[in-house]
């Protein structure tokens, strides 16, 4: 499996940034593949949530079982906090699945059964509609951030229609990648499939380009370091939406 | 009316819906979507086609005035009858008089009345009015019962039901075999055009969306051969009548 040291000691190497006074280190280049995997990361679970054939995407969520509360500042509202950081995928906000699971306090009719995910302007709209209110056996819920006196609370994910009795659910989350966080191990198997390693290797070699000319050009923009007749660097060029990498089939 | 007894929950039409919109997760038309649009398509479905039948036997109010059932969606037969369900001694019809309405008291208002001539067949019919006639109206949700049926103490409704009992998320839905592609067409067709609408016209799900639409729309669609399956449901209904026209050379 490719770590993420392994993938960036190859970048270094390939970019030749070998030697101990380089001008970009390794921290660097990691938080680059952080990026770059979280975008191919959240465009291919988009795709595939919307492809018609995505049973096999499911590999990719991690299980949890949250615990439930209630905010008292929005009217004793149940919510739960995300245990991690997840994609923002469009049709489900990152999470694969949320269901009602045994030993919740729920009964046993439900357990199993699915939430859906639904903004609240939409929610007042499903309100009118006796099939899609929302109720115990028809559950929604929606991502948003909360200000309260201890600061704005950003990871939480609040549910509509449950009784305030439930203690716990069982949710899929697809985690993001996130190698800026200090606590994650750069020696563990980076969170994509294989076949895309190759994406992040290009997408970061591309950006670490960018990087490499970025003194260069602001120099010969001076009039500095250019001798007569020298054609300075072109910049890479923005890559189009049409590019190979942007419409393969992952 | 038909025989029928097979009968497929709900979860099968919207499972197979799923599957043929390429959402067989459910996430771009959302479950409680789905269920809306397939209770929306059954409710069409025993408009057009009278599968759903049903009755309620109540006591008559004193005043007369018998609710109906929230969803009733047309009345087959009215019948006054004395005695218990398991007991029915004697019953006639009723007759629907249009714009007959009253509010409990023995008066009513009616667009034919004895002596002020309203309508001129049912007038001359009058004078030659056969023994026992009881009319009703409707209007506000209830059948306005005319005085004339104070000898009765109960009142059978038979009618076309909406191919649900309760209007309710706690309620199961079923679908009858027989229209299993029709609704499956039907739903897809309305999921289509959520999906369409959040995520683009594609120009492969337009193609899948007239696609659905055409069997609802077709003469050769999946929702005549639903009608037509049900008018060939009963074999014994068409060799009665064979038997009746040639044992009785065109009857009666």
């Amino acid at each position: 499996m490719t770590t993420a040291t392994t993938l960036s000691d190859d970048i270094l190497t390939t970019l030749g940034y070998t030697h101990d006074d380089r001008a970009r280190q390794r921290e660097s280049i990691l938080f680059n593949i952080g990026l770059v995997s979280s975008r191919l990361r959240r465009r291919s679970i988009d795709k595939e949530l919307r492809s018609g054939k995505d049973d096999g995407l499911i590999s990719e969520a991690t299980t949890y079982i949250v615990p439930l509360f209630q905010e008292q500042y929005v009217d004793d509202r149940t919510y739960f906090n995300l245990p991690a950081s997840i994609v923002d995928a469009r049709v489900n906000g990152g999470i694969a699945y949320m269901r009602y699971c045994a030993g919740s306090g729920c009964g046993n009719n439900l357990i199993g059964k699915q939430f859906t995910m639904a903004s609240p302007n939409e929610l007042s709209v499903r309100n009118g509609m006796e099939w899609e209110k929302p109720s115990p056996l028809v559950p929604y819920y929606f991502k948003s951030r909360i200000s309260t006196n201890q600061g704005t609370i950003s990871d939480r994910v609040w549910l509509v229609g449950v009784s305030p009795m439930l203690s716990c659910l069982e949710v899929g989350l697809y985690l993001s990648v996130d190698l800026s966080d200090p606590m994650s191990d750069p020696d563990d198997p980076l969170p994509i499939p294989d076949d895309q390693i190759y994406l992040v290797k290009r997408m970061v070699l591309d950006m670490e380009r960018f990087a490499l000319l970025t003194p260069q050009q602001r120099r010969q923009n001076d009039g500095r370091d250019f001798k007569v007749g020298q054609q300075p660097f072109q910049p890479p060029t923005t890559m189009s939406i049409n590019a190979p990498i942007n419409i393969d089939e992952d | 009316m038909a025989t029928l007894n097979g009968y497929v929950e709900a979860s099968e039409i919207i499972g197979d819906v799923a599957q043929a919109i390429h959402d067989p997760s459910m996430v771009l038309v959302k479950p409680p979507t789905y269920m809306r649009l397939f209770q929306k398509a059954l409710g069409e479905l025993a408009q057009d086609v009278p599968f759903d039948q049903r009755h309620i036997q109540i006591q008559i109010p004193a005043n007369k005035k018998v609710p109906l059932p929230k969803y009733i969606s047309g009345i087959r037969n009215i019948y006054l009858y004395n005695g218990d369900g398991c007991d029915i001694n004697g019953s006639v019809t009723v007759l629907i008089k249009e714009n007959y309405a009253h509010n409990g008291s023995t008066g009513s208002f009616s667009n034919v009345k004895w002596c002020n001539f309203g309508g001129f067949t049912q007038d001359q019919l009058g004078w030659l009015l056969p023994y026992r006639i009881f009319v009703a109206g409707i209007s506000e949700g209830c059948i306005d019962l005319s005085p004339a049926s104070a000898s009765w103490d109960n009142i059978r409704i038979e009618y076309t039901g909406l191919g649900f009992d309760e209007y309710s998320q706690d309620e199961k839905l079923y679908a009858p075999m027989w229209a299993r592609q029709a609704l499956v067409d039907r739903v897809a067709a309305w999921a289509l055009e959520i999906r369409m609408n959040t995520e683009g016209k594609e120009r492969f799900y337009l193609e899948l969306y007239k696609m659905r639409k055409e069997e609802h729309d077709s003469s050769s669609g999946s929702w005549m051969t639903a009608r037509m399956r049900w008018a060939m449901l009963d074999q014994k209904q068409m060799q009665d009548l064979v038997v009746k026209m040639t044992g009785t050379g065109g009857g009666y």
